[in-house]
């Protein structure tokens, strides 16, 4: 059977899922791309940061048309496509079909919940046995995973990452000599990437709440910024009832993307703006009204 | 300070006072206790727990102004077992579910029958002493740490710390107690008691490989009943080959009162709704297993488990003849250009040493033992020095 991109892409904008064999192609293909990216992916400004989708796919949608659709906007995702939402499967499968179809203009990181143990617990696994009868199709989001890119820096000066930051990573080319590909470890520089959380208050890294990373606090934050000469961290990872909080002097911020999180949290998303000179403009939106 | 065989009778922390001499009203100073009302269902008494995301809570009743219990996980479970039998509310007559085949859950069930019948919902009052392992432990709030953490030490989780008969100052409770003695592990312990700290969980001879574990399909009830039978509190969940994937704690029971049906279901599912809402009450995610290798430091599993509020962490090794892959630490490997990890066989006869750096836990690692609070407490309370017999400190209060 020949792969049909564009006709895929179509079909998932109606919210349609694919057929197990062309998310196996796809994925295929897409893994190809991601090996191909180092560790720091560098790309440049203008681009719209989307934080945790969780399988809202009505949500994502809503993105695409406050923010406009890929080709004609430029996307960076921090990750946690799958879990918590009811349409996990479509979320990821209209990600990837974007990727491919257009890999310069879609990046996408890897989350915490881009992680085999973790997707058997929130409800990704479930969805796709779900959908598809078996666990191939997980299998292949989840081998696909294990290569996705853990960082990006915009314009030599945004850092990107899904969590936080890593006690293990003092200057960002210590990223570059990583193994990134596989499951994600329970502990080391992989981890914390994808699970720290800033936390005002704390004087250097703290151990997390949440049993894997660190919390890290504005000090750790200048310290990096300053050593690799770059001005702002964005991330993801924390539920914001207002959709984003930005810290530390501006020196960081959290933006999340999943409104009225799990159909009950209330809260609002958002979407950030970086327009060519840098600048940074949080676009808050609610959740999608019921399709 | 090192070699003391006895500590200052001093009280407080500090340079010269040693922890355990504190008195438990400084551990629960400015807490506000929470506290549900005796005649309030078992659901509003379980949604009590879970949005302060505590363990048990003091029954109030407002006629005689007065404590008359508390209501916590264990007593639950032992209501869901006896029950399990029940279906929308109405009862079984004791005959019927004599298949729960538990002594407890049989005396559960009488008691339950004693009162009433057929009506919806239990007043929470009435199930509060069901379960036999969690005695009332109070104590007043000159008590001092060294004497509460004796009964934590023999497995209590927490004891009321009284400011009279009828108002309770606070809860203490064993994490609070460890959290207090690793606060203050430099500057108001002994010798034998930092030592402990650096010791390895396999030293400290915890590493028993005698671990009670069940499937993640095992259901929920049978996971209930092992857990009463063995009095333990938590069980690891394994899969085929025994590796550690998941963890059920009696504590996740507490989300069986939002959603009966799944008093039906395997500790899986039970576990998912119970992530699921952990992690939308947080806002925040956890990682699915707290674990720690042989070789890990004391010190290592009190950070992690005071950080995470955790009660217990699975002591996991690698499973024997397995190959492993680096630590994914900085391994000097070029900027990754194509190469993909050659895949990790189980099957194969390689061994490749483990590194003893690693304090960690892995996925793919099986169950060795288990650290709890309670061990920590009973290490501690072994490792400190013991107080010099002062007719002052009356120890036989502690019954």
């Amino acid at each position: 059977m020949k792969l049909d991109v564009d006709d895929c892409i179509e079909r998932l904008y109606k919210g349609q899922v694919l057929e197990e064999w062309e998310i196996i192609q796809i994925c295929a293909r897409v893994e190809e791309l991601f090996i191909d990216e180092p560790n720091i992916v560098h790309i440049s400004a203008p681009v719209t940061v989307i934080g945790d989708v969780h399988g809202q796919f009505h949500d994502l949608l809503e993105i695409f048309a406050i923010g406009g659709r890929v080709p004609s906007t430029n996307y960076l995702f921090l990750g946690d496509y799958v879990d918590r939402g009811q349409h996990s499967v479509e979320t990821i499968s209209l990600l990837v079909s974007l990727k491919l179809r257009y890999p310069q203009r879609i990046h996408l990181l890897r989350g915490n919940h881009e992680s085999r143990n973790i997707t058997k617990t929130y409800g990704f696994y479930a969805e796709c046995m779900h959908k598809y009868q078996t666990s191939m199709v997980w299998k292949a989001f989840t081998d696909l995973f294990d290569c996705l890119s853990l960082t990006v820096i915009i314009d030599d000066s945004i850092f990107c990452v899904h969590g936080g930051l890593s006690p293990s990573i003092v200057l960002v080319d210590q990223l570059r000599m990583l193994d990134r590909f596989g499951e994600i470890p329970h502990e080391g520089p992989l981890a914390d990437l994808v699970w720290s959380d800033p936390h005002v208050g704390t004087e250097g890294f703290g151990r997390s709440p949440r049993g894997a990373g660190y919390t890290f606090g504005s000090q750790v934050v200048e310290r990096f910024l300053h050593a690799n000469r770059l001005s702002h961290i964005l991330r993801a990872h924390q539920l914001c009832m207002e959709g984003f909080q930005v810290l530390f002097n501006d020196k960081l911020s959290t933006v999340w993307s999943a409104p009225n999180y799990c159909y009950r949290c209330g809260n609002v998303a958002s979407l950030l703006q970086i327009d060519p000179y840098l600048k940074r403009d949080f676009i808050t939106f609610d959740a999608a009204p019921d399709p | 300070m090192s070699g003391q065989d006895t500590i200052s009778e001093r009280p407080g922390v500090g340079a010269t006072g040693h922890w355990l001499l504190t008195q438990a009203r400084e551990l629960v100073e400015n807490q506000k206790v929470v506290q549900v009302d005796a005649e309030a269902s078992v659901e509003e008494a379980c949604d009590a727990l879970i949005e302060h995301g505590i363990q048990s809570v003091p029954l109030y009743d407002s006629k005689s102004h007065s404590y008359v219990g508390m209501f916590d996980v264990h007593d639950l479970a032992a209501y869901i077992l006896a029950r399990r039998g029940s279906v929308g509310g109405r009862t079984r007559s004791v005959s019927q579910s004599s298949d729960t085949g538990s002594p407890l859950a049989r005396q559960a069930m009488e008691h339950l029958d004693g009162g009433r019948r057929g009506s919806r919902s239990d007043a929470v009052s009435r199930i509060s002493d069901l379960s036999h392992l969690n005695p009332f432990y109070s104590v007043v709030p000159e008590t001092t740490v060294a004497q509460v953490a004796q009964v934590f030490a023999k497995g209590a989780h927490r004891v009321a710390v009284m400011e009279s008969e009828r108002a309770i100052r606070g809860i203490l409770s064993q994490a609070r107690v460890v959290r207090f003695f690793f606060e203050h592990s430099d500057d108001a312990t002994s010798g034998a008691e930092k030592l402990l700290l650096d010791a390895s969980l396999e030293s400290l001879r915890l590493v028993t490989r005698d671990v009670v574990t069940v499937s993640p399909d095992t259901p929920v009830l049978k996971a209930l009943s092992l857990l009463e039978s063995h009095r333990i509190t938590s069980l690891p969940l394994v899969d085929a080959a025994g590796c550690l994937v998941g963890n059920l704690s009696l504590s996740d029971v507490k989300y069986l009162a939002r959603e009966r049906h799944m008093a039906a279901s395997s500790c899986r599912e039970l576990v998912q709704a119970a992530r699921y809402w952990q992690g939308m009450r947080d806002g925040q995610d956890r990682a699915a297993i707290f674990s720690a290798r042989p070789q890990a430091t004391l010190r290592y599993v009190l950070a992690k488990l005071i950080a995470t509020g955790a009660h217990r962490i699975w002591i996991v090794e690698p499973p024997a003849g397995a190959m492993h892959r680096e630590s994914s630490g900085l391994t000097g490997s070029s900027d990754n250009g194509g190469a993909r990890r050659a895949s990790v066989s189980s099957a194969s006869s390689q061994t490749v040493p483990v590194d003893l750096n690693r304090f960690a836990g892995e996925f793919g690692d099986t169950v060795c033992g288990v650290v709890s609070l309670t061990d920590i407490l009973r290490l501690i309370v072994d490792a400190a020095p013991k107080p010099r017999a002062d007719p002052e400190y009356n120890y036989a209060s502690m019954d």
